[in-house]
This record gives structure tokens, C-alpha cells and sequence, in this order.
């Protein structure tokens, strides 16, 4: 149904591409490492899926691909249900 | 771009946190004015006596709910993108953002909120991005990402260069940012511009690819 394309893509790309997606540091963390500020990073809130992988799939994969699933189901509906209590 | 928490001075921090909070808000506010409707619920009366007062009330107009569902599915969109980081030189990756396919298609005050939704999310359920950082964050991509984009688009009418000079856009702030920060001077700029340079290419052209090709808008 044309309706829920989008949100199939959303679930193919974040559930199935993104676990081969490429692991290299992004471009501010690069810069980070080349400049010396990267051990200036901190983290207060680890999060329920920390760095995208799901804590208790061993598979790397699955779980970075499951992690994605849930993303886009979450944002999904952050968006919807903020939507309808606007 | 995700900035991490630690990489920014407090005094930036806090003020970035109430610019977005107040930006925020005030879109919010906006768009809660185009998008709700006022209606009346009609009193009932019966032989015996009323049911109901009429009364009325607030609820999403067609438009709203049209526009409501293509935020969540853009905005789950942008997620799923972002999560797909692409090499841009060895050693070092680059991801969509988004800001411009959000602006094009949805418009700006719509643009900024999904934005800053999806980078809640990231931050509070992904550690993608620190909580602290997470105004400034919004101010970089969901602000000045997007309305950068969505001025560009107006004026020229492309696509690719809406996309590409919102992404430098971003990182030029962002490197100020983290020079007043204190994390290095012109080379903290010259990096992240060159690489972000590569990053804005690759924004334009999927930014194109998406709107032609998968959401088929006529823009």
C-alpha cells in the first residue's frame, strides 16, 4: 500500500543497510581525533540502545540492524502521537 | 554532527539549550494554529431534558492530519538515513542530515520540530549525541541546517545546492562552536569544512534522489 512506503524503506534501510553501514569515525569525530579534543567527549546518559546495537542480540549485525527497527519505529511515533495531542 | 557532550563550554551549552528551547517553542505554537481547527460539539437535547452543552474545542483539520503523518514518516525517514554513514575518505565517514529534504517537503517550522524530534530521540534513546549538547545539536541541524536550506531553495530553486550549503552551513557553526570552546583554532575550521565539503556533495544528490525518486514531490 502506497501509504506505508515510506515507512517500509525507513525499516529496510535502518533494519537491513544500515548493520553495513561504514564504522569510521563521522567527520566532527575525525577532526576530533586529528585535533586532540576526542577525550574531551563524556557521556551522561548511556541510553537504552547505546551506539545502535541492541544489548542482548551477540550477533553484530541483528543487533545494530534490530536497533535501527526500533528507531524508526520510536521516531515514528514521537512524531504521530506529538502530532495528535498538539 | 552529533556533537557528544564534554566538546563544548557551558556557557554555549546553556545558551544554545534556551535559544532551542524558545525556537522550539515558538514553532510549536505556530503550527499549532495552522494545523488545529476549532469545531463545536453540538448540544443534545432530549424531551426529558440535555445531554450535552455545546461547546467547542480544539482538533487537527484535515490539512493537520495530512501533515502530521508525512512529518512522522519523513521524520522516521531522516532516522534511518542518518543511520547510514558512507565513506568519504579513508579512515573517515559522513551521514545524510536531512534538513533540506525536511524543508522542501514539509516547510520550515515543520522541518525544525521533526528535526529536533528525530535528534531527541537519538540522543535519549541512542546516546547519539550528548543530552546536555542536545540544544545546540538542534540549533546546528534543526535550525540553522534547516533554515539555511529552506532560504537557498527559495531564492534559486536547487535542490542540491539548498542541501549542500545547508550541511556546510551546520559545520562552519559547528566548528565555531568548538573553536570558542577552546578545541583548537583555524585547522579545528579546516576540518571540519573539508570534510563536511564531501559530506554537503553527497546530501545534494541524495537529497535530490529522494525527493524525485522515492516521495515523487513536485517541488
Amino acid at each position: 500500500m502506497k501509504k506505508f512506503k515510506i515507512i517500509i524503506v525507513s525499516l529496510i534501510l535502518a533494519g537491513l543497510i544500515a548493520p553495513f553501514a561504514s564504522s569510521s569515525p563521522d567527520g566532527l569525530e575525525k577532526v576530533a581525533e586529528e585535533q586532540g579534543f576526542i577525550e574531551r567527549a563524556a557521556s551522561f546518559l548511556t541510553g537504552l540502545i547505546p551506539d545502535y546495537e541492541v544489548s542482548f542480540i551477540g550477533n553484530e549485525y541483528l543487533a545494530v540492524g534490530l536497533a535501527g527497527v526500533i528507531g524508526v519505529l520510536i521516531v515514528f511515533a514521537v512524531v504521530y502521537g506529538l502530532g495528535k495531542y498538539i | 554532527m552529533h556533537l557528544p557532550d564534554g566538546f563544548i563550554n557551558n556557557s554555549l551549552v546553556v545558551s544554545s539549550c534556551v535559544f532551542s528551547v524558545g525556537f522550539v517553542g515558538v514553532s510549536v505554537y505556530k503550527l499549532r494554529k495552522k494545523f488545529l481547527e476549532r469545531a463545536r460539539k453540538l448540544q443534545l437535547t432530549t424531551p426529558q431534558g440535555e445531554i450535552s452543552k455545546s461547546e467547542t474545542f480544539h482538533r487537527l483539520s484535515k490539512k493537520g492530519k495530512e501533515k502530521i503523518l508525512k512529518m512522522a514518516q519523513l521524520g522516521a525517514l531522516v532516522f534511518a538515513l542518518q543511520m547510514l554513514n558512507f565513506p568519504i575518505a579513508s579512515g573517515t565517514s559522513g551521514h545524510f542530515l536531512g534538513g533540506a529534504l525536511l524543508v522542501i517537503v514539509l516547510g520550515p517550522l515543520e522541518a525544525v520540530l521533526t528535526m529536533s524530534l528525530v535528534l531527541i530521540v537519538q540522543a535519549l534513546v541512542f546516546a547519539d549525541g550528548g543530552v546536555f549538547v542536545l540544544g545546540m545539536n538542534i540549533l546546528n541541524m534543526g535550525v540553522i541546517g534547516v533554515f539555511t536550506a529552506y532560504f537557498v531553495y527559495k531564492k534559486f530553486k536547487s535542490i542540491f545546492n539548498a542541501a549542500f550549503l545547508s550541511v556546510l552551513a551546520a559545520a562552519f557553526f559547528c566548528s565555531l562552536e568548538l573553536i570558542l570552546s577552546g578545541n583548537g583554532g583555524f585547522a579545528v575550521l579546516e576540518g571540519m569544512m573539508k570534510y563536511h565539503f564531501l559530506i554537503g556533495i553527497a546530501e545534494g544528490i541524495l537529497t535530490i534522489l529522494i525527493i524525485k525518486f522515492l516521495l515523487h514531490e513536485k517541488v
